[in-house]
């Protein structure tokens, strides 16, 4: 690859959603098909784009792209394993949830503003996984904030108002604390760029206060974004954006930007050796746990769909995070596998999710009784996602579990394993009454709000097509996770190549 | 063998390589294609078919899959497949009763599943990320495993005292249902306890005692609960806990070193019980539906003596078969191989006298019916099936190698006499029973299991209504804000002035002091 | 050059009474020109180094000195610019919002008065430039008409009252050392009580007339009660003025134990400006006024990096003051015409007249987005690179916790009140309709500042460069 290809790629990537993005804002509402055309272009070339970069860094290459910014902090992108684990889930699941928006906000107003933003959230969430040191990272990291905003009022009535206040002041305050951090990380190591095995250890002996402190701070900012337990409280709020908004914000961009965050900060910032070393793995590894348990058990009382499959959010995204604080090669392994698995399953959930409330009105869970006979497809592909979430074999959720199970095992840490044993029934506990409604009770009446939105299929092929997309993923994914092209693999490639273990 | 650990994970593959797997495969195989031709005609009217049909088809190919898995993982997929799947098999009528069995099993059987995997990745790392049977054999096991091991198996399995759900799932499923549940699947649960659980290892040495006194309990309390119920299908599903225990002593014996005794005896007992029992169940669910011809009691008589071992039936020769591993000194620990072949035969007493129980609640069932009805198509289509179960019955003890040579054993007019004279004496108390009307008071009959209550308990706590919220402080601020707001009315100008003046003033002072 | 810079825009505004009619045109004119000799003479500055005169040809100490470094230029070109931007705006704007023709010669005048403070070395001629800049900015906000009487009055005043407390001061100094110009003082400067009391009543003036908490009481009536353009003026450059002054005293002329005793109390002041300003913000139920309480809190930020300078005497702080300065100047002009134009379209003075703003008006409600974020200080932004420099330059100090925490809550605070308006605008529920079609040229000219003041970050290393060494 020509080396005007490895500077300007990751540039490219970005700008592939952000033009469209920007050209979008210009248009005007009826201009329907060229909205269309130019949102499905800027999916095709990014993951065109995405393809190539995935061939070049699996061959080895590493692209690098570099503006100076703050002194001592260039803006830095770079493309290496980990990145692209994050940016090809954004890119492929941007696709599903595009089709997914374009077909649930058909005849909805302010469209042009909301497919805007939307690329611009996703531009900010490849942005994200490309940038190459800490300083790019938040600033990626606040313009998501900004561009997700938006999307979140979407709606514009006072109760998404309420929850985008919310939403607001939980991920500002994570930004500022993040940028406390990281400034205060960079007048003790400044802020090269990423990597493995991080970049502190020279400075641990002198400064060991300081850098717990800095994590600290970094790990409250980024723990709001990955809804860490004292931070969770704007997730379940932000439901009442629209569905692929839903979707997008908890399967791809918002809560795993959290959660990739934290995977750079202990990988490729502090490094194994200085987590080590200042022993802050623990603490987190507990957090997350506690969170892990918390979201699953206030799942349980839930009974409104999108809040429970929110609270459900919290508690699947800890796994990520419990991943890559038990510090050993097979529990990252799943934490990195669980970002994408958890992604495909979440995004299924929540477009079932969108689908019952926008086919039949539905959006309490008592209403669902029945609804499998309705729609078949659509309750099929939750019951599969739902039995991924609780890691039933052979979905892509067993196969992360199973790995951060061996990780647990690996690192003497049976405690997590108990931990994924009781979340697992509480997981259980909260997903089997749903597909118990779905196909054992029988209807209750009339629908709430039914519409025919397809002659043939239960509802329009736009929203049955991504969601079939991805509860196909689940079980490839589950099924044939040991193959080259499996997030499985990558992952385990991510760990050999970048997480310098032996 | 297929293999297909290229494709899949290492170690994937499918295959039958070893005895136990072949014989588990051909007798689940044709128990499941018997109950599933007998469904073809039992299931015609029912309201549900296309959803009775995916279930069983689905828990059937988890079932032989996790018989033909020759790794963990593939056992574990086909484990869970058919573990989930037959909750649909267990509510299909849809009746209040057998939502709460449903209830009970998935709940059990979700705890299960969970419990087994947490043993699977011990065992897995144990094994250095090897999932093949072949390497977990020379792996060293460890207490922690082998408990979780039996506790997630064990709840398939059905042994007392995980054997809660048996007797609530099982009459309420159909009867084809029943047959495969009682007969296949809880064998699943068996299986896995052979080949996760590697024979001669140190550890798993200690568990042995325990688990034949766990086995004989089960066996001696199946038959004590079932003669408190009446409804001949809980009848039967206590007696497959009472089987059950006895299959899990020879599990138990299969785990010491040398096992090569044990595991025909094993197996054979495995493959009769399924097919005695799927038998029983078949014609419990044809009884319960119509009044019968008198003649097609020997229908319920052939499986049921099978069970009770009467001489020359299968049953006969695998009881020797267990007796005789008893006696002789593989008994383990502090076992006392006496007192376990006394109880054997306390134990064939009372398995006899189940189903002397049993034939009587059956009777009891046919009198709610007035007129015997015309057997049409379908009751004989039922009856073959049951008739060609029978025919198995009959065939197995003196064609199928590992029983025939049991068979042969009891021969013997001595080991006839000690088979028969269980089967008298369980008579003679039978009917001194009926003619002193040995009766409990009535409360003590058909109760509903205290299970049920707790498995409500355990809904009620995982779907709360109300959960505890953090406490909200209120503050009135506003109140505070418009107290400020009232005070700082006045001139701009004045007042800057006179916070300028204050400033000077107090600067001045404090530099004058300073 | 630098007399063309001073001489154009006065000519201007000569003509510009004599024929009113093309008063704008004579305005832009004299302004871009001045943009364009404002970036000659600070490319100039960077490359030899800063220039200094002595006008007239008089000896030092009775000439009055002139002095253009970096600093200077840096702030020239951000008046012209300002300027020429704020003129574009006013001329798009003209038909529409019945600006009175008063306000082209007093802007020209405006932009004359801060170049030759920006220049001044000298406490008179500082003192002048102090003078006029006061009286234009009161005539300035008195163009509004009746409405604005009493806050432009009550400006006065105080403007007045800061100049005398101001002109005290220097007579003070000037009976104590026979002496005007800063270096001259400077380098005879003695702490004792006179100019203690000298310097804490020029201070005082200062902080008067900077709108510095505690003295900050007229500004956010004057601010609001301004037309859109006057306002932007006011709150980006007018208040810096008096500012660079307090800077100029406190950083050349006070003794390191005077300004050690003083630096906690302008940290406090800081601190409270940023708390109380904020608050202040958070609460009022005008948007105007929201912007300029706005103003009395980042001026906060600049009187603690003041405080800090200091007390540190820490080159990448007094950078911070500096970019907090050039930073808050863009943003707050873009906020200002964000939303006086939304205002004047939407009519209404209440912040709820901006429901569903960002659906009527998207353009004007980006821009003041994009302002407000670099006055909370999102990367990356003018803001952030002002609040990262402070940020590293306590640490450096090894300032842990206090200092870093207050920045931390006045963020907050910040992002509180900026997006208050910007949730206002996503009310769709029942969004304000304009009550005529909303013009597009004036919203672009509002968001030019605003994505000037992002583009800042791209240059931040050259600036703090720039700035760290003017401080040494």
């Amino acid at each position: 690859m020509s080396a005007f290809w490895l500077t300007y790629l990751p540039v490219a990537i970005i700008l592939s959603s952000l033009l469209p993005g920007l050209i979008i804002f210009t248009l005007k509402e009826q201009q329907v098909k060229l909205r269309i055309s130019l949102n499905l272009l800027g999916v095709t070339v990014k993951l065109v784009l995405v393809l190539i970069m995935w061939q070049a860094v699996k061959a080895g290459d590493i692209f690098y792209f570099s503006l100076p910014f703050l002194p001592g902090a260039d803006l830095v992108l770079q493309g290496d394993a980990l990145s692209l684990l994050f940016v090809v889930l954004s890119s492929v699941l941007w696709l599903a949830t595009t089709v997914y928006a374009i077909g649930y906000l058909e005849n909805s107003p302010l469209r042009s503003r909301f497919f805007g933003y939307f690329s611009l959230c996703v531009s900010a969430t490849v942005g994200l996984a490309l940038s190459g040191n800490l300083v790019s990272f938040l600033l990626f990291y606040e313009l998501l904030t900004l561009a997700t905003f938006p999307l979140v009022v979407h709606r514009g009535t006072p109760q998404s108002l309420a929850a985008g206040r919310r939403y607001l002041a939980y991920t500002l305050s994570g930004g500022v604390l993040l940028l406390t951090g990281i400034a205060l990380l960079h007048s003790v190591v400044q802020s090269p760029q990423f990597i493995p095995g991080g970049y502190v250890s020279a400075a641990v002996s002198e400064h060991a206060g300081l850098l717990t402190l800095a994590f600290a701070l970094m790990i409250g900012g980024l723990g709001v974004k990955a809804a860490l337990l004292p931070l969770h409280g704007w997730l379940p709020q932000a439901m009442v954006a629209p569905a692929p908004v839903s979707a997008l914000l908890h399967a791809v961009a918002v809560v795993k930007a959290g959660a990739f965050g934290i995977i750079r900060l202990v990988y490729d910032v502090f490094g194994v050796d200085g987590m080590q070393q200042l022993q802050l793995a623990q603490p987190l590894m507990l957090l997350a746990a506690a969170t892990i348990l918390f979201g699953s058990w206030r799942a349980l009382a839930q009974q409104d769909i999108k809040r429970r499959l929110a609270y459900s959010t919290i508690s699947q995204v800890s796994y990520i995070t419990v991943g890559v604080a038990m510090l050993g090669p097979l529990a990252a392994v799943g934490g990195l596998v669980h970002l994408v698995h958890q992604g495909v399953m979440k995004i299924t959930l929540f477009f079932c999710a969108g689908n019952y409330a926008e086919t039949l009105g539905v959006h309490k869970i008592r209403e669902l009784n029945g609804a499998g006979r309705r729609m078949p497809l659509t309750s099929a592909a939750f019951t599969l996602a739902a039995l991924g979430m609780i890691g039933i074999p052979p979905t892509a959720g067993f196969i992360s579990k199973w790995y951060l199970g061996l990780g647990a095992v690996a690192t003497d840490n049976s405690l997590m394993l108990m931990v994924f044993v009781l979340s697992g029934l509480l997981n259980a506990g909260y997903f089997l009454p749903i597909v118990y409604r779905l196909w054992f009770l029988p209807q209750r009446g009339s629908w709430p709000k039914e519409q025919r939105l397809s002659a043939t299929l239960e509802t329009h092929w736009m929203l049955l097509l991504p969601m079939l997309f991805t509860a196909v993923l689940i079980i490839l994914m589950g099924l044939f996770a040991s193959t080259g092209v499996s997030p499985l693999s990558w992952a385990q490639l991510i760990v050999e190549r970048e997480f310098s273990y032996d | 063998m297929i293999d297909l650990s290229s494709w899949l994970w290492p170690g994937a593959g499918l295959g039958l390589l070893t005895e136990l797997q072949q014989v588990w495969w051909y007798f689940t195989l044709s128990l499941w294609c018997v109950a599933g031709i007998f469904s073809l005609s039992f299931m015609a009217q029912s309201a549900h078919k296309g959803r009775y049909w995916l279930f069983f088809s689905l828990s059937f190919a988890g079932n032989m899959l996790l018989i033909g898995a020759l790794d963990a993982i593939s056992f574990y997929i086909g484990f869970s497949i058919m573990s989930l799947s037959a909750y649909g098999l267990v509510v299909d009528s849809g009746s209040k009763a057998a939502r709460r069995a449903g209830r009970l099993y998935l709940q059990l059987a979700i705890l299960g599943e969970l419990l087994l995997f947490a043993a699977l990745i011990l065992r897995a790392s144990a094994a250095g990320g090897q999932y093949d049977w072949q390497s977990w054999q020379q792996v060293p096991l460890d207490h922690l495993t082998i408990l979780l091991t039996i506790l997630g198996l064990g709840l398939k399995a059905g042994f007392w005292p995980l054997h809660i759900w048996l007797p609530q799932a099982h009459p309420a499923a159909p009867a084809p249902a029943s047959a495969v549940l009682s007969g296949a699947m809880i064998k699943a649960g068996i299986l896995g306890l052979i080949v996760f659980l590697p024979s001669g290892d140190p550890q798993l040495q200690h568990w042995i005692p325990y688990m034949v006194t766990l086995g004989f309990i089960s066996a001696v309390f199946g038959v004590l609960a079932s003669l408190l119920y009446r409804q001949p299908k809980v009848i039967l599903a206590y007696s497959s806990v009472s089987q059950v225990g006895y299959i899990v002593v020879l599990v138990a014996l299969a785990w010491t070193a040398d096992a090569v005794a044990v595991l025909p005896v094993l197996i054979a007992y495995a493959a009769h019980h399924a097919f005695a029992k799927g038998a029983l169940f078949l014609y419990a669910g044809i009884n319960a539906k119509q009044r019968l011809p008198d003649y097609w009691q020997l229908l319920y008589w052939g499986p049921a003596l099978a069970l009770m071992a009467v001489p020359l039936s299968g049953g006969a020769a695998i009881k020797t078969g267990l007796k005789s591993l008893l006696s002789s000194d593989v008994v383990p620990g502090w076992l006392n191989g006496e007192v376990l072949t006394s109880l054997l035969s306390l134990g064939a007493i009372l398995t006899a006298l189940l189903f002397l129980h049993l034939a009587v609640a059956l009777q009891r069932q046919q009198r709610e019916y007035q007129h015997t009805a015309d057997p049409g198509l379908a009751l004989y289509w039922q009856g073959a099936c049951l008739v060609l179960l029978l025919l198995i019955l009959i065939w197995l003890p003196w064609y199928w190698q590992p029983m025939l040579q049991l068979s042969q054993h009891t021969l013997a007019w001595s080991k006839i006499w000690g088979l028969s004279w269980p089967l008298l004496a369980a008579v003679g108390i039978f009917m001194l029973g009926r003619w002193q009307q040995w009766r409990l008071p009535a409360r003590y009959y058909d109760r509903n299991s205290p299970v049920l209550a707790w498995s409500l308990r355990l809904k009620r706590l995982y779907q709360p209504q109300r959960q505890w919220q953090a406490p909200v402080f209120k503050f009135n601020w506003r109140g505070i804000e418009r107290a400020c707001n009232r005070t700082a009315t006045g001139s701009v100008v004045g007042s800057s002035a006179l916070v300028v003046l204050v400033l000077l003033v107090l600067i001045t002072f404090w530099q004058y002091f300073a | 050059m630098i007399i063309m810079l001073l001489v154009l825009p006065l000519l201007s505004a000569l003509l510009m009474l004599l024929w009113p009619r093309v008063a704008p045109l004579l305005a832009l004119f004299s302004a871009s020109s001045s943009s364009l000799l404002a970036l000659q003479l600070l490319v100039q500055v960077t490359e030899h180094g800063s220039r200094s005169w002595l006008l007239a040809g008089w000896p030092s100490g009775l000439a009055i000195a002139w002095q253009a470094d970096t600093l200077s230029c840096l702030l020239i070109l951000l008046t012209t610019v300002l300027q020429l931007l704020v003129g574009f705006y006013a001329f798009a704007t003209r038909n529409r919002d019945k600006l009175s023709q008063g306000f082209w010669p007093l802007s020209s005048l405006l932009q004359v008065s801060l170049t030759a403070l920006w220049l001044s070395r000298d406490l008179f001629n500082l003192y002048v430039c102090l003078e006029l800049l006061g009286l234009v900015a009161v005539a300035l906000v008195s163009l509004s008409g009746r409405s604005a009487m009493k806050p432009a009055l009550n400006y006065l005043l105080l403007s007045l009252f800061g100049s005398l407390c101001y002109l005290l001061g220097v007579v003070l100094l000037y009976g104590r050392y026979g002496l005007l110009d800063i270096a001259g003082l400077a380098s005879q400067w003695q702490a004792d009580w006179l100019s203690n009391s000298a310097l804490l009543l020029m201070s005082l003036g200062l902080m008067l007339k900077a709108a510095l908490w505690p003295l900050h009481a007229w500004l956010p009536a004057a601010h609001a009660a301004a037309p859109a353009p006057v306002s932007a003026l006011l709150s980006a450059l007018v208040v810096k003025g008096p500012l660079f002054i307090l800077s100029l005293l406190w950083l050349q002329l006070a003794s390191v134990q005077q300004a050690q005793a003083i630096a906690p109390l302008f940290a406090a002041a800081g601190l409270a400006a940023l708390l109380f300003g904020g608050w202040s913000a958070l609460r009022t139920p005008f948007a105007k006024n929201l912007v300029a309480y706005s103003t009395v809190a980042q001026l906060g930020y600049v009187t603690l990096a003041l405080g800090l300078m200091l007390k540190f005497d820490q080159p990448l702080i007094f950078a911070a003051l500096w970019l907090f300065v050039l930073a808050h100047a863009l943003a707050k002009a873009a906020c200002f015409l964000a939303v006086g134009e939304m205002s004047a379209t939407l009519g209404g003075k209440r912040l709820t007249t901006l429901k569903g703003a960002s659906q009527t008006m998207p353009l004007a409600m980006f821009a003041f987005a994009v302002a407000g974020g670099s006055l909370i200080g999102l990367p990356p932004s003018g803001g952030f690179v002002a609040k990262w420099a402070l940020l590293q330059g306590l640490w450096l100090q090894g300032e842990l916790l206090f200092w870093p925490l207050a920045l931390v809550l006045a963020t907050l605070l910040s992002a509180a009140y900026v997006f208050r308006v910007v949730v206002v605008a996503f009310d769709r529920a029942d969004p304000v309709s304009p009550d005529f079609s909303p013009q597009l040229i004036p919203q672009w000219l509002a968001l030019l500042p605003a994505l000037a003041v992002w583009a800042m970050a791209l240059f931040s290393e050259t600036l703090m460069q720039l700035l760290r060494l003017e401080a040494l």
